[in-house]
């Protein structure tokens, strides 16, 4: 993770300090801030949390993308989630505290950090890995079944979150909200409309598990970050989001987020769940993951023209989305698989 | 001859140039966002350059999903909501060709080395 040592604001440093000595003691304190830069939505600080001569790694997490029609859901929730997952053995980094109104830092959390690397381009290309990619196909099929085994009544908080209700008409809306026409997203939900697969088990769903999100070491998945896109749904969309042409980082035939071929993923998530995969509803729902891409990068493009977050990455998501639009068309012609 | 030289294309080429040069040296916290304004400059290039012939592509684009349908189809706003209504569905064939060529001219200003090998201009 990128961080930058200086320019964590003062305010916000002094306030973690008083909301983390309200849950550790007077003599717990701070050290070590540094500001993660990447992230779209929260604003995120790494700090020591001091107690003696204990010293822990702790990630700060505050929600700064607050508008009508978010695709992200609220910290609240990413925090329950974040406990729920835990307590079925899924590796997420451990939820430590929630803020309350007293700390004054309107809405997050704090996690612990788990170290590690998220770079695909290093992930994918870098010897080091080696085992870790060699494993990911039966890690990523445990961890997925362990999360799509979880009750649906412990995560009924996730039931009117949008994507939960109705994931094609949570995009349309959104894409109308930021005011855009784009005729390769409609042809596409005509596609899905046409198209739809039996409906099939119901599940709660990380939503956005992809190279990117995964924190990994050498031997593997140590984390799964970024838990704002979690709602309930088929299992398979996880695998069509996973498998999207975008998260293969330029190992196009290696799909399952460039790390290895659909076949032994799908081999092993049938193995831990007992449960297969569907190969044609996976499809179904890579064409409905290129249309939830192209409106987050919508969305983005939005946040940066209408000055709500303003900066060149956002701005080339908006000159990104016919890029995907691109692959989605290929998909659909079926040249690209 | 135009007084104005170098020509806007020129400015923008000098300017990326200097970014992706400095860039290496940029402190990690800048250096996505250094290339993503070089990246940004890339695109403004190709869209003075080539920013009419696509537009002219997609706008032919749209022409001929109108001939077939017989629907009028002026803009990308009248062509989304035809297809959102599906009073195109039973030209599907005609209208993946007209959105895959209107969004391959839009690549071909964005990005166009991600084009497939098959939709790549050839340099003549």
């Amino acid at each position: 993770m990128n961080t930058q040592a200086s320019a964590a604001p003062a305010g916000i440093v002094s306030r973690l300090e008083l909301a983390v000595r309200r849950r550790f003691g007077n003599s717990a304190s701070l050290a070590n801030v540094s500001v993660a830069t990447l992230g779209g939505s929260n604003r995120t600080l790494l700090f020591d949390l001091v107690e003696g001569a204990a010293r822990r790694r702790l990630v700060f997490r505050q929600e700064t993308y607050r508008l009508a029609h978010s695709p992200f859901i609220e910290p609240h929730l990413q925090y329950q989630l974040l406990t729920l997952a835990a307590r079925h053995e899924v590796p997420v980094p451990a939820p430590i505290f929630e803020f309350a109104p007293e700390d004054e830092l309107d809405r997050g959390y704090v996690v612990a950090c788990v170290e590690g690397e998220t770079l695909p381009r290093r992930l994918l290309g870098d010897p080091r890995f080696a085992e870790a990619r060699a494993r990911f196909p039966a890690q990523v099929g445990g961890i997925l079944a362990r999360l799509h085994r979880v009750p649906l009544g412990e995560a009924d908080f996730l039931a009117d979150v949008p994507d939960s209700r109705d994931p094609i008409a949570a995009q349309l809306e959104r894409l109308d909200y930021y005011g855009e026409a784009h005729p390769a997203v409609e042809l596409a939900v005509r596609w899905l409309v046409r198209h739809a697969p039996a409906s099939r088990r119901r599940c709660l769903l990380h939503g956005d598990f992809r190279t990117g999100n995964l924190m990994m070491d050498e031997t593997g998945i140590r984390a799964l970050l970024d838990w704002e896109c979690a709602h309930l749904g088929d299992p398979m969309e996880e695998f069509g989001w996973l498998c999207l042409r975008s998260w293969r980082f330029g190992m196009l035939d290696q799909a399952a987020g460039g790390f290895c071929a659909r076949e032994p993923l799908y081999a092993a998530y049938a193995a831990a769940s007992g449960e297969e995969v569907d190969a044609e509803a996976v499809h179904w729902w890579e064409v409905f993951g290129f249309v939830r891409w192209i409106v987050l990068n919508v969305m983005q493009a939005h946040g940066h023209w209408t000055g709500v977050r303003r900066s060149p990455a956002f701005a080339a998501c908006g000159r990104n989305t016919c890029l995907i639009e691109y692959d989605l068309l290929m998909t659909l012609l079926g040249r690209y698989r | 001859m135009s007084q104005n030289l170098p020509d806007l294309p020129d400015i923008l080429r000098e300017v990326r140039a200097f970014i992706e040069a400095v860039t290496p040296r940029v402190e990690e916290k800048d250096r996505y966002h250094a290339m993503c304004c070089s990246y940004l400059l890339a695109v403004a290039e190709r869209e003075l350059t080539r920013g009419e012939a696509a537009e002219r592509e997609m706008q032919q684009a749209r022409a001929a999903l109108a001939e077939v349908s017989g629907m009028p189809l002026a803009s990308d706003g009248e062509l989304a909501a035809r297809l959102r209504e599906g009073r195109l569905d039973a030209h599907w064939d005609a209208a993946l060709e007209s959105v895959l060529r209107q969004v391959v001219a839009r690549v071909r200003v964005s990005k166009p080395t991600h084009l497939d090998p098959l939709h790549q201009e050839r340099v003549s």
